[in-house]
């Protein structure tokens, strides 16, 4: 129970970075990009950009000490720092790099160093809110993953997995609409009320969720299916 | 039982409404042919996502940081459907690469990618034999097309 309001809180956690505009739709590329073959992926990649920009603020900053200022190479740098956030989804990092290199391309110092005192405060945000999610994540434990665990990064039942019961509930879920959510969970239920593993169930349930689905219709799902 | 369910689209449908239903699309797809691919891009978070990206549909990819790295790879004789080349590299940029890849008879299709779309860096992309060019950051919608292609 304990968990399942960690893992609630954690996608409220997560739809708010959406929300107030931190990150875009790319991050959840990543997200799909996360599977049993790279199960840390997400985590990884936003840790490699923090080290990798980390560098590139320091040389931004340094850069941005001479007089006067070679806006060539400030933009060569922003470049980098554009592409990288772009691919993690850094929305609002994204639109502080654009700014800065418009203030580049116009020759202007003074937006320059201000968009880029800007650029760092939204950086830092995001990082410690990243941080914190992945921490989240972390003690909330990897119940999605255990879920997934029968599906294959294409969404198809493993192979080791095409028993019987499995393949009926694959069909079966083709069907599943709002309105006879009740009859396909009932029929799933007595599928599997023969083997008496309700948390193959469970686990089958939620891995047909689509993932961006919120931890609410989860819970959901997951209370009409506990019996 | 009877829990109230909200809108829900099972991963199985397609063509139903609903949000990400593009990306479950994506993550069935696989491409049925062997195809390669190479990116070529200074940035470790960029090579790191574009690879992964390719290799989820099937696409055996590698990943190099500099356009002379691509190039000796291809001079030592390896080949790949589609080359992915970063604008700004290090050293040698992204259209000089392509110029180079093109001068050895490589028949891949080459995709310019950049950080910031510029037409003037479009046109010396497609002039040095790219055959498109694309801003960051690579997507489904844009890989998806190409893999069909590729297949064909």
């Amino acid at each position: 129970m304990e968990r399942n309001q960690m893992r609630r809180q954690l996608a409220l956690m997560r739809q708010s970075f959406f929300d107030q505009g931190f990150l875009d739709e790319q991050f959840i590329q990543l997200e799909e990009l996360q599977d049993d073959a790279n199960p840390n992926f997400v985590e990884e990649v936003v840790t490699l950009y923090y080290r990798d920009s980390s560098r590139l603020i320091l040389n931004i900053d340094q850069a941005l000490e001479r007089n006067p200022l070679d806006f060539n190479k400030l933009d060569n740098y922003m470049h980098q720092f554009k592409g990288s956030s772009t691919s993690i989804g850094a929305k609002k990092v994204k639109a502080e790099c654009t700014q800065f290199r418009e203030y580049c391309k116009a020759g202007n110092s003074e937006g320059c160093m201000r968009t880029f005192q800007q650029l760092k405060k939204e950086y830092a945000i995001l990082k410690r809110k990243l941080e914190a999610y992945f921490q989240q994540a972390r003690q909330a434990g990897p119940l999605e993953t255990a879920c997934r665990s029968r599906i294959d990064g294409r969404g198809q039942i493993k192979k080791q997995d095409l028993t019987w019961q499995n393949i009926v509930i694959d069909k079966l879920f083709m069907f599943y609409t709002l309105e006879n959510a009740a009859v396909v969970l009932a029929l799933a239920a007595a599928l599997y009320r023969r083997s008496s593993r309700s948390c193959t169930l469970l686990s089958c349930v939620a891995a047909r969720l689509p993932r961006a689905a919120p931890a609410r219709e989860r819970g959901h799902v997951a209370c009409s299916c506990a019996f | 039982m009877g829990a109230a369910v909200d809108h829900v689209t099972p991963m199985g449908m397609s063509g139903g409404s609903a949000e990400g239903n593009d990306k479950s699309e994506g993550q069935r797809f696989s491409c049925k042919s062997k195809l390669t691919a190479l990116v070529v891009d200074n940035g470790g978070v960029c090579r790191a996502i574009q690879t992964a990206l390719l290799r989820s549909y099937g696409v055996e990819t590698e990943a190099v940081e500099t356009g002379e790295a691509a190039v000796e790879l291809i001079a030592s004789g390896a080949t790949f459907s589609l080359i992915i080349i970063e604008m700004l590299l290090s050293f040698m940029n992204g259209p000089e690469t392509a110029k180079q890849i093109r001068a050895m008879g490589a028949q891949s299709k080459i995709l310019g990618i950049t950080a910031f779309f510029d037409e003037r860096d479009q046109q010396e992309f497609l002039a040095a034999g790219a055959d498109n060019f694309i801003e960051k950051p690579l997507s489904p919608e844009i890989v998806i097309p190409i893999i069909n292609e590729l297949d064909n």
